[in-house]
């Protein structure tokens, strides 16, 4: 580098006649690293669309038994106020007096917006610590669904618990909502 | 969420998206890269406002774009080092008339790019009469042509 008048640029280097900022090392670690930022990008979006960040083939789950008398189709990550559905199976059995009662957590329904039920519940009575919702079914029905149109006003995790006829019979499951 | 979180999440993660992309995926407006920034900048939005259509919070996203813009800025200028890893720096793709294939390459740009950025600024013809091509921070290519003899 040669002296130049006014040191206000000094740090600038000069390749040849050109003063150029010029650093080759730099530019080959940022090479590395946007390889690297370009593998992660490829993660993110197969991760989307394998449903890890949300509805999709890895996130449909089932809770109980296929075919029992209360079994439920829900996404394991849902995303913050996407609308999505959680479908509450009802197996043969499942009615007592031609009647069907859901209970659903107070904080389940406290965080997560029920847009819509298919079909409507008949009633909906709020317990302190839980919701029920009852059906009306026809007597000695086959095996009929609910299906809970939702919208999750929160993000993280959220235990979940459906119950059937508030008795000892319940799911388990959980949730994750991204934001 | 609040707006201002919001809007700083989605600023960085463009920060570092365009970055690892490339300094030459937004530089020139094709068709093509006008109807992507459309995009991005519709999907952004929705991430950033989403139904909030009170003028609080969109004087507060402004704001907080802007602040952040203004503060990096200011931090760039008394750390060089978080200059060169934020913006780049630049590189000569011909030097004194040697055309550095792998550099190009890497940066994904090539001849054509380069005599068009020459027959644009200065009006030259031919690939020899460059002396030397840089890829700028900003993703064009300046041209300082040979000197007639």
């Amino acid at each position: 580098m040669q002296p130049r008048a006014g040191a206000l640029m000094s740090e600038i280097a000069r390749i040849g006649d050109i003063e150029i900022n010029e650093n080759m090392p730099a530019q080959r670690r940022a090479w590395a690293i946007r390889r690297a930022g370009w593998a992660a990008m490829a993660l993110f979006v197969l991760a989307g669309l394998a449903g890890l960040l949300g509805p999709g083939p890895l996130s449909s789950r089932i809770a109980g038994a296929r075919g029992s008398a209360l079994w439920a189709e829900y996404n394991r990550f849902e995303r913050y106020q996407s609308p999505s559905e959680m479908r509450i199976h009802l197996g043969a059995g499942a009615a007592r007096e031609g009647k069907v009662r859901l209970s659903l957590p107070r904080h389940f329904i406290e965080h997560i917006h029920i847009t819509r039920i298919d079909p409507e519940p008949e009633a909906v009575t709020a317990g302190t610590d839980r919701f029920t919702y009852t059906f009306t079914v026809p007597d000695g029905g086959g095996p009929t669904t609910a299906t809970f149109h939702l919208e999750p006003n929160v993000y993280g995790g959220m235990p979940v618990r459906v119950w059937l006829d508030g008795g000892p019979q319940f799911l388990e499951f959980e949730q994750f909502y991204f934001p | 969420m609040n707006a201002v979180i919001r809007g700083l999440i989605v600023y960085f993660f463009l920060l570092v998206v365009f970055r690892v992309s490339g300094k030459r995926t937004l530089a020139q407006t094709t068709n093509f890269q006008l109807v992507l920034l459309l995009i991005i900048s519709e999907t952004t939005q929705q991430a950033m406002v989403d139904d909030d259509h009170s003028i609080t919070t969109s004087l507060l996203l402004i704001t907080t774009l802007v602040g952040t813009s203004v503060v990096l800025s200011l931090i760039k200028q008394r750390m060089p080092r978080l200059d060169k890893w934020l913006d780049g720096l630049p590189m000569l793709l011909i030097q004194d008339g040697t055309v550095h294939q792998d550099r190009m390459r890497r940066s994904r740009v090539d001849e054509s790019d380069v005599l068009e950025a020459a027959r644009t600024l200065q009006g030259l013809e031919r690939l020899d009469q460059i002396k030397h091509a840089i890829l700028e921070r900003d993703g064009e290519i300046s041209i300082v042509p040979r000197r007639q003899q």
